[in-house]
């Protein structure tokens, strides 16, 4: 054990006494695990966030589909889903996408009837009657628009419709309100001009979760070109997507990585002849070759360590203070405004974790070959120098 | 009493074998190196002595030939029992000082403990006994850099001493010191003597050879024993 | 292919380590052609210098497989929300049941890696370089098992396909997936840990008797015991021992076990089984070495070593297994 304590107080010494040229390894390959992490944390908390909020979505929404394409569904499907046992409150859904020429932005309208539960809103109330209309923040920022002022938007026939903004959705935390125009119901179906009994989707609460495959299942027997779209697969569909996202962004940065091994590789078998001469004299003090690799261990998990800490807290203070201020238009990409929310600090060891694996052993691996050169050094060849 | 503590019988070490530049530099040396005595190795330079101290020394191994140290044949030894035999045997002084030199004396000294088990605090007491007996006690915490020559030559020493070695081994001592460090050099190899250690010294310099604190004389040309005479 | 960063950390630590075992498979190869203890030429004292690095990169390859085994379970279960039907890691692992394979390869290359070490290390021990043939051959044993988890493990992620909405409304019906580990589940509880109680026994009395007697044939019954054990309480993790942790009389995951939600049991849990197994299995693997007379005595005094810390982690392991089953507040009438 003292052994071990003696050759890593040698190898801190000799991290040390050469500060100037591991420092830059430190600097880089901290980079290095910043940048990876800034991924993976801003991937992760996107997701845990997309997961809190599709936590309070419908169990199961129910479409309708034909010739391949999405379709406004009947309203009297509500009925023929009724007849299902274990399906809760059903209620049918409009809302639709609108192109703001002014922006040159897509918002999202959805028409209400009651109050929204677990909406939260920083200012005013929602639509109460015919005219009134709550915009989320990225509408509001677009739009230089705040409470009590009005919205003019252009309606399927073309004529401008003046509303006026009784609440705002609150910046924190919300990728879905972002984009959101929220109208009454019946002014969305006059708004987008939807046929009679016609809806966007259909939303069905379930009381037993275990049960939405089967009633998913009878839903799809029962109507043919419905097609039933269960929580569980909107989520799997956001975690793929970010998983997707971050693995993309993972590869193009193995180049990074790559480059950072060939770095710590000619750090290695660069020896200076110092360095090389040090070993040589330890070798014949009484070193073996053992112990110069364990120094060498030693020296390596010293630096991996302080780069790996270092590029943590840099990727954290970088994403969660900073909000990712480099990556964020990469990963959030397909939406066109971007909602401006505080990033809430998700990390979890897993991450942590992962990162280490990415980063620390690529390093180890590439440093484990010339360590193992340098600790063969003949000690025969102090006598000769 | 005097017994032989290192013996080698046909000693070899090829450099290069079967090579162009295949090198013989020592030819089937036989020599004994008895206990408590002082035992110099002479010959002008290329003749062998390094590397014939370096195969007692434990340091390399032979090329053929046997080389017996303490009773145990250590030709074939793999070289993690070499280091184990170097550690606990020999001290080694160098023709250059070989510290290092961005360190301080302290730990210059103390460094052939580290990859033992000695506890730090031993160490520690160890390294300021041997630093006080050369009287650079005072300057433990220095660089090694920051001292003049026959400091660092006392630090080198020290180092040498510290794991108190049966067997000292000394390659052209006195080849980068003036008269007078050389002069202090042979003094602290006598009192060595004194204290029972056995001396290899391998050189050429005459003031080594000369002195009569030798007990033997080995003299070597082109990697052969030529003549041994004694006292 | 799913691109998870997790997956993409075992793929790329899993074709690091399989490359660093080629090479030093190539060395081996290199070192059992040419080894020739007698010559005291250069390139004999290169090869003993390459058995140092060969030694550095399977110690290294060996950390590796432990933490890829920890990552492996993570990354499984962190999938686990891509499939349909899955609740935790035995999903995402039926949703391609190569995945089971990976376990077993992994689990494989621990022991293998370790044997691989121990044998190096009484290697080291004597002066004679006893066991070079002896490691060099077995190293080309282990190399194989290291490359079909790589194998393994790519088959699994790249045939893993999550089911995205925008293209997979039929697969919303896709099999929920039965689980394969049923029918260890299905074992019924008192028979069960009779059977592990009893080879709890069993493992101590061998255990006691190595370190009373000489005689060699309970070194070889501990082995075996440890052996059997390992698989014996694999089995009463899933059938009972999981129901008790969990606290429901139906939840049987041996991976869950290792989350905070369970005070990370699983970590102790799973350690001591795995170093009392494999300090069991030890002492009957390198019993032959006794015949060596370079090593008979290092391996006598590894062997107690050995047997103490099997039937100290087992004990351990014992201990934290009944803990949940004796004062947990699940009691499992109806259910024997
Ligand atoms: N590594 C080596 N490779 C080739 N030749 C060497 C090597 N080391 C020493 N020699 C040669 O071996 C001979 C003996 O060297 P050495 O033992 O150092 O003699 P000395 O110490 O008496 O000067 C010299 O000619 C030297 O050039
Ligand atoms: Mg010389």
């Amino acid at each position: 054990m003292i052994r071990h304590l003696k050759i890593l107080e040698h190898a801190l010494s000799t991290i040390v006494r050469r500060k100037y040229k591991n420092f830059a390894v430190i600097v880089v390959y901290s980079f290095t695990i910043m940048v990876l992490a800034s991924i993976l944390f801003l991937s992760h908390s996107l997701k845990t966030e997309a997961a809190n909020i599709l936590s309070q979505a419908p169990d199961l929404i129910v479409q309708r589909t034909m010739a391949g394409r999405h379709e406004l569904v009947p309203e009297n499907y509500v009925e023929v889903i009724k007849g299902n046992r274990g399906v809760g409150k059903i209620t049918p859904r409009y809302w639709g996408y609108y192109y703001d020429a002014l922006t040159g932005s897509n918002y999202t309208i959805l028409g209400v009837t009651g109050a929204l539960p677990e909406m939260e809103m920083v200012e005013g109330a929602l639509p109460s009657r015919s005219g009134e209309c709550v915009v989320g923040e990225g509408v509001a920022r677009a739009r230089r628009i705040g409470v009590g002022d009005e919205l003019i938007l252009v309606n399927s026939q073309g004529l401008g419709q003046v509303f006026e903004v009784a609440g705002k959705f609150t910046a924190a935390s919300d990728i879905l309100t972002n984009d959101l125009i929220i109208l009454g119901e019946r002014d969305v179906i006059d708004f987008f001009g939807f046929p009679q009994g016609r809806a966007t989707d259909i939303t069905v609460e379930i009381r037993n979760p275990s049960e939405v495959q089967n009633i998913a299942g009878r839903i799809k027997r029962d109507l043919p070109d419905a097609r039933p779209i269960t929580k569980q697969e909107i989520i799997r569909t956001y975690d793929a997507v970010f998983n997707w996202r971050s693995g993309m962004m993972l590869t193009i940065f193995s180049a990074a990585l790559v480059s950072f091994c060939i770095l710590a590789w000619d750090k290695a078998t660069g020896l200076s002849g110092e360095e090389k001469s040090e070993i040589g004299i330890l070798k014949a003090i009484g070193w073996d070759t053992s112990d110069i690799l364990e120094l060498k261990f030693w020296e390596g998990l010293v630096i991996s360590l302080t780069s790996f800490l270092l590029g943590l807290i840099a990727a954290f203070v970088h994403v969660f203070y900073f909000g990712a201020t480099i990556l964020a238009p990469v990963i959030k990409g397909w939406s066109v405004l971007f909602p401006s929310f505080k990033l809430i600090p998700f990390v979890n060891l897993y991450q942590v974790f992962v990162i280490g694996f990415l980063t620390v052993i690529p390093y180890i691996a590439s440093t484990v070959i010339p360590s193992w050169k340098a600790a063969i050094a003949d000690p025969e060849s102090v006598m000769r120098s | 009493m005097e017994e032989s503590l290192i013996w080698t019988e046909g000693a070899t070490k090829i450099y290069n074998p079967r090579l162009p530049d295949e090198m013989v530099a020592l030819d089937k040396a036989s020599i004994t190196i008895r206990q408590g005595q002082v035992t110099v190795l002479k010959g002008p330079s290329g003749s062998g002595k390094t590397s014939l101290l370096s195969i007692i020394g434990c340091m390399s191994r032979p090329t053929a030939g046997r080389v017996v140290v303490k009773g145990k044949d250590v030709a074939k030894l793999p070289e993690r029992f070499l280091t184990g035999i170097r550690r606990n045997t020999f001290g080694f002084i160098f023709q250059q000082f070989n510290l290092i030199r961005e360190v301080s004396v302290q730990e210059n000294v103390a460094l052939p403990f580290y990859p033992m088990k000695t506890g730090f605090t031993e160490i520690r007491e160890r390294v300021d006994r041997m630093l006080d007996q050369f009287g650079i006690l005072a300057k433990k915490n220095l660089k090694v850099k920051k001292l003049s020559g026959g400091e660092q030559q006392r630090v080198a020493i020290a180092r040498a001493l510290i794991n108190d070695p049966e067997i000292i081994i000394a390659d052209e001592p006195t080849a980068h010191l003036d008269q007078a460090l050389a002069e202090d050099l042979v003094k602290i190899l006598d009192g060595f003597r004194r204290e029972g250690r056995t001396i290899v010294i391998a050189t050429h310099d005459p003031f080594i050879f000369e002195s009569n604190f030798v007990d033997r004389t080995i003299s070597m040309r082109n990697g052969q024993i030529e003549r041994v005479s004694e006292r | 292919m799913i691109l998870h960063p997790g997956i993409m950390a075992l793929l790329l630590g899993s074709v690091i380590v399989a490359l660093m075992l080629l090479y030093a498979s190539a060395m081996g190869v290199k070192i059992l052609l040419q080894w020739d203890f007698q010559s005291s030429s250069a390139g004999q004292l290169a090869l003993e210098r390459r058995t140092c690095l060969i030694s550095t990169l399977i110690s290294y390859a060996f950390g590796f497989v432990v933490l890829s085994g920890f990552l492996y379970v993570y990354t499984v279960d962190d999938i686990h929300q891509l499939f349909v039907g899955a609740m935790c890691a035995v999903g995402s692992l039926n949703a391609n049941p190569i995945g089971w394979y990976v376990l077993w390869t992994k689990i494989g290359s621990f022991f293998l890696a370790a044997v691989w070490l121990a044998l190096n290390y009484f290697d080291q021990r004597a002066e004679d370089f006893p066991l070079v043939k002896l490691k060099y051959i077995f190293l080309l044993l282990v190399v194989p098992v290291v490359f079909l988890d790589l194998y393994y493990e790519s088959m699994y992620f790249l045939g893993l396909h999550p089911e995205i909405i925008t293209s997979c409304c039929g697969s919303l019906f896709a099999d929920s997936g039965s689980a394969v580990a049923g029918s260890l589940a299905g074992l019924p509880v008192k028979p069960m840990m009779g059977v592990f109680y009893l080879f709890l026994l069993l493992h101590s009395g061998a255990g006691i008797l190595c370190l009373l007697t000489q005689a060699t044939v309970f070194r070889y019954a501990l082995s075996l015991l440890s052996l059997l054990f390992f698989f014996v309480a694999m089995a009463a993790i899933i059938s009972y021992i999981s129901l008790y942790i969990y606290e429901l009389p139906t939840h049987h995951c041996p991976f869950d076990i290792l989350q905070k939600e369970y005070h990370f049991i699983g970590y102790p849990l799973y350690t001591t089984l795995f170093l009392g197994v494999l300090y069991g299995l030890f002492p009957g693997l390198f019993q032959p070495l006794k015949r060596l007379a370079s090593l008979r005595e290092e391996v006598k005094r590894a062997e107690r070593i050995w047997v103490a810390l099997s039937m100290l982690a087992l004990t351990v392991f014992a201990l934290l297994s009944s803990w949940p089953v004796w004062f947990g507040n699940l009691t499992m009438q109806g259910y024997y």
